[in-house]
Formats: C-alpha cells, sequence, structure tokens
C-alpha cells in the first residue's frame, strides 16, 4: 500500500537512533570512535564533518550504545560559562554544585571523583565554545581521568585544530563524509523496506537516487528533508489522483528541490 | 500541502525547463551558427587552394596571350575578379599571386605593342615632316651623283671589282653605255669567271645597236664558263637576230 504520509515520517528531521543508517561514511567513524573509548590512549576524540552530515546521530547513537557499559555525559547544546560544565559533571556524578565554592577546588573534586572510573564526555556542536571553555576541557583532558568526545563543523573545527590548546595534545581526528549516489538509494530502499514501504522503495530508481543525491550534494540531513517533502507531494498527488506524479516524477524531484530552496528559478 | 502550494511549485518547475530548453536550444543554434561558418570558410580555404576559381582565370590569360589577342576589356575583368576574391578572402593574396605576375607580363606586352605602335606611327610622321619639297627624279641624281663619286673614290683607291661593277651597273642605268662598256670590261679584267661584266658588256653593246658584238662576248664568256643568265641573254639576242 502506497501511504506516502506514514513513509514521509520516516524522513522527518530528527534524531531517532533507532533507524540508524550503516553509510561507510557513519561506519568508517562509528568504528573509530568506538576503538579510541576502549583503547582510552587518546583523551580527545574530534569528529569533523559538514553541517547535517550526520554526526549527531553518531555521537547519540555511540552514547546509547557505552552508556551501558560505563558512565557517560552528553552535552548536546552549548554551555555559556566554563561552571556550567563542571556543573553537568558533578550532577552526571550525582555531586552537589556549590557556584560560590572556588572554580579550582571544583576542578580538583571533580577530578578525585572522577579518577577511579572510565567517562567519556560527548559534546556536540563544540565549535560554538569559547577559548575559556576549550582551555577547560584541555586542563581537564590532560589529567588523563576524563575522556571528550566532541563533534565539529568542519570549517571551524580546523580552525581549532590549529589553536594551541590542542595542536601538540593526542587526540584522535575523525572525519566524517557526505553520502554518495548508492548510499543514497541503498538508504532510500533499507529505510523504507524495513518500515513496510516496500512498494514507495520500488518507485526509486537509481537515477532518481542521483537526482536527488545532486541536489543535496550528499548531505545526509538535506536529504532526509528531501525525501520528507517528497513524500508530502506524492501524498498529494495520489489524493488528487494526478495521473502525472502517480509514478516518481522528474518534476515532483524539482518541485522538491524549489519548495527547499534548493533550486532557483 | 496545499492545492495553491502544489501548483505553484508545478508552474515554476514548467518554468525552470522552459527556460532549460530555451538554453539549449539558444546554445545549438549558437553551435550550429559557428559550425556553418567554420566549415564555410574551410570550404572558401580549400577553393582557394585548389585554385578552383584561379585556375580558369590563368588559362583564359594565358590562352588570350597566346592568340595575341589581349584586349583591354579581359584585362579590367581579371582585374575585377581578382579585387572580388581578396575582397571575400584575404587567404587569396598568396594564391592569386600568379594572376597578377601574368597580368603585369601582359601589361608589358601591352606595353610593348602600344610603344611600337606609337614608334611606328612617329617614324611615318617624321618621315612625312622630312619629306623634301624637290621632285624625285632630282632627289635620285644627287645621290647617283654622290654614289657614282664616292664609287670613283672607291676604285681609285681599291681598285677592286665590286667598285668597277657597280660603277657599270650605274652607267647601264644611265643609259651612258660608253662607260659601261668600259667599266664592264674594267671588271672582266678584274674576275672574269663572273658573268655580271658580260652580261652588262652585252647589254650596252645591245644597246648601242651592236648586237653582234654582244652575242660574241656572251658566247666567248659560255666557252669557258656556265651561266642561266648569261644563257638566256645570249637565246634572247639570238632569237631576235
Amino acid at each position: 500500500m502506497r501511504d506516502f504520509e506514514a513513509a514521509g515520517v520516516l524522513f522527518r528531521d530528527d534524531i531517532n537512533t533507532r533507524y540508524y543508517f550503516d553509510s561507510s561514511s557513519a561506519e568508517i567513524a562509528k568504528n573509530r570512535i568506538q576503538d579510541a573509548i576502549q583503547e582510552r590512549n587518546a583523551p580527545l576524540i574530534f569528529l569533523i564533518g559538514d553541517p547535517g552530515v550526520g554526526k549527531s546521530y553518531i555521537l547519540k547513537l555511540l552514547n546509547e550504545q557505552i552508556k551501558q557499559k560505563q558512565l557517560t555525559v552528553f552535552i548536546d547544546h552549548p554551555f555559556f560559562d566554563k561552571r556550567d560544565l563542571l556543573k553537568f559533571l558533578y550532577e552526571a556524578k550525582g555531586m552537589d554544585f556549590d557556584r560560590d565554592i572556588s572554580f579550582n577546588t571544583l576542578k580538583d573534586e571533580l577530578i578525585k571523583e572522577y579518577k577511579d572510573t572510565t567517562h567519556t564526555i560527548f559534546i556536540d556542536e563544540a565549535q560554538l565554545l569559547n577559548e575559556e571553555q576549550f582551555e577547560l576541557i584541555r586542563i581537564l583532558s590532560d589529567t588523563k581521568v576524563l575522556q571528550f568526545v566532541l563533534s565539529m563543523h568542519k570549517e571551524e573545527g580546523s580552525a581549532i585544530l590549529e589553536k594551541k590548546h590542542f595542536k601538540s595534545r593526542t587526540k584522535v581526528v575523525i572525519n566524517y563524509g557526505n553520502l554518495d549516489s548508492n548510499e543514497v538509494f541503498r538508504y532510500i530502499h533499507s529505510t523504507l523496506i524495513s518500515n513496510s514501504f516496500a512498494e514507495i522503495a520500488t518507485m526509486f530508481s537509481k537515477n532518481s537516487a542521483r537526482q536527488i543525491t545532486k541536489f543535496c550534494s550528499g548531505n545526509f540531513r538535506t536529504i532526509k528533508k528531501f525525501l520528507y517533502v517528497l513524500m508530502k507531494l506524492l501524498n498529494y498527488a495520489k489524493k488528487n489522483g494526478i495521473k502525472k506524479y502517480q509514478k516518481l516524477h522528474p518534476d515532483l524531484i524539482m518541485m522538491a528541490a524549489l519548495e527547499l530552496g534548493l533550486v532557483h528559478d | 500541502m496545499t492545492n495553491a502550494r502544489f501548483e505553484d511549485l508545478e508552474r515554476r518547475v514548467i518554468a525552470i525547463k522552459r527556460k532549460k530548453y530555451t538554453k539549449v536550444f539558444f546554445l545549438l543554434v549558437v553551435v550550429f551558427i559557428a559550425l556553418f561558418f567554420v566549415f564555410t570558410k574551410t570550404d572558401k580555404v580549400m577553393q582557394t587552394a585548389l585554385h578552383v576559381e584561379v585556375k580558369p582565370i590563368v588559362k583564359e590569360i594565358v590562352k588570350k596571350e597566346k592568340n595575341n589577342n589581349i584586349i583591354k576589356q579581359d584585362k579590367l575583368e581579371v582585374t575585377k575578379k581578382i579585387e572580388t576574391i581578396k575582397d571575400k578572402n584575404s587567404y587569396n593574396t598568396i594564391e592569386l599571386s600568379p594572376n597578377i605576375n601574368i597580368d603585369i607580363e601582359k601589361k608589358n606586352v601591352v606595353a610593348n605593342k602600344i610603344e611600337k605602335k606609337v614608334f611606328q606611327q612617329d617614324n611615318t610622321k617624321k618621315s612625312v615632316k622630312n619629306k623634301p619639297i624637290k621632285s624625285k627624279k632630282v632627289m635620285l641624281y644627287v645621290k647617283e651623283v654622290k654614289n657614282e663619286e664616292a664609287l670613283l673614290e672607291r676604285f681609285r683607291a681599291a681598285g677592286d671589282f665590286d667598285s668597277s661593277i657597280a660603277l657599270s651597273k650605274l652607267y647601264f642605268q644611265e643609259k651612258k653605255y660608253d662607260k659601261s662598256i668600259y667599266w664592264s670590261k674594267k671588271a672582266s679584267k678584274l674576275l672574269a669567271s663572273d658573268a655580271q661584266a658580260w652580261i652588262i658588256y652585252a647589254k650596252s653593246k645591245n644597246a648601242i645597236g651592236k648586237k653582234d658584238e654582244a652575242i660574241k662576248a656572251l658566247e666567248l664568256y659560255l666557252e669557258y664558263f656556265s651561266s642561266n643568265d648569261a644563257q638566256r641573254l645570249l637565246s634572247n639576242y639570238r632569237s631576235k637576230k
């Protein structure tokens, strides 16, 4: 049955770790981060990629998997004060955080507490951190007690890595790339078929996947948005009985691109 | 997805496609025009290189030269043709150089002819201008007098056969038969084998009515030498005897 509306839900722009798509970039990134965490030889792990390629998704997925074995802290929004980070870490360990105590005392207490257990701290959108916060991360990582996994936008991340805080530090840097048309084709098919939308999946040819990849430049988030809009358009055409669009017409793909502002007329 | 939104998207897609097809169409037109010009130009160059247009012109000129019928009109036509080809394609300049050379040669021929004609005309005019007012006879007389004196002077200096025989002929023409007999005798003594001296002697004798002596002299000569002229004259005198 062609339930385009229900199929569209699968491509909504939210992070649902139940629907992990094992693209080659995602698999490589995931495996390398997992290895680095297990070996614990690098206190700093950087995941770098364009916005929307799936960094947050991988980070969330790893946090979900690792927190079963060890303590993890996941910070998905930037903190404005360096004390905020300590507060996060204090709360994660179930400690009371008193803002009136000096920063150094708070830090020493934290390290003492974390010393005997392994911890991984995931910080998403780390490119938004300021100099002071980066310096704090460096100090904490130098104790070898805390391990940080930071995801950053490619452009800003490359500049940050060149800074004195991290340049000479032992670190692992993982680049997360975009999808190619074959991966997009596989993503569409696997997502739809695994959710019992095989009939809709067959509407997508390799050529249509190529067109979608071209419009979205292989960006995972944009591809999902694109497919979401496309399902809406197909749903409209089906409801209104527009014969031309009962199949995946190239004009429909163009209409979705126009709707998302990926092409300009 | 609302109705208006869907229709708006559809309309925009149609507009984009139309724009795209127009671009493609114009691109094809530009490519076609460019190719057309390229091939046309190449064809012209090839034609020029193969002398397709030039050869007949050259042949025409050469043919006319052979027949010596160089007409100014043809020359103008050729020049016009060369100019037209030059205007059409600058590459023709090199290819047409033989034509231009031929044209120059032709020009020279024409110039020579004209010069000759003018020269002839000038000569005619000059001769008319220099024509003496005196009569022809007087002029000949002067000339003859001059010749007689010159010949006599020459004979006095060289004493040769040519001068003596020339004098005998001169006097015979002037019907001065005594003198022509005298000088023909002189000439026959200098070169007895030459028939001219004997013939003038015979003719002079005959002119003064002494035909027998003329016949005797010719018979004597023909006994030793042979001469058709002398023989014919002898036969003539014998038949009229």
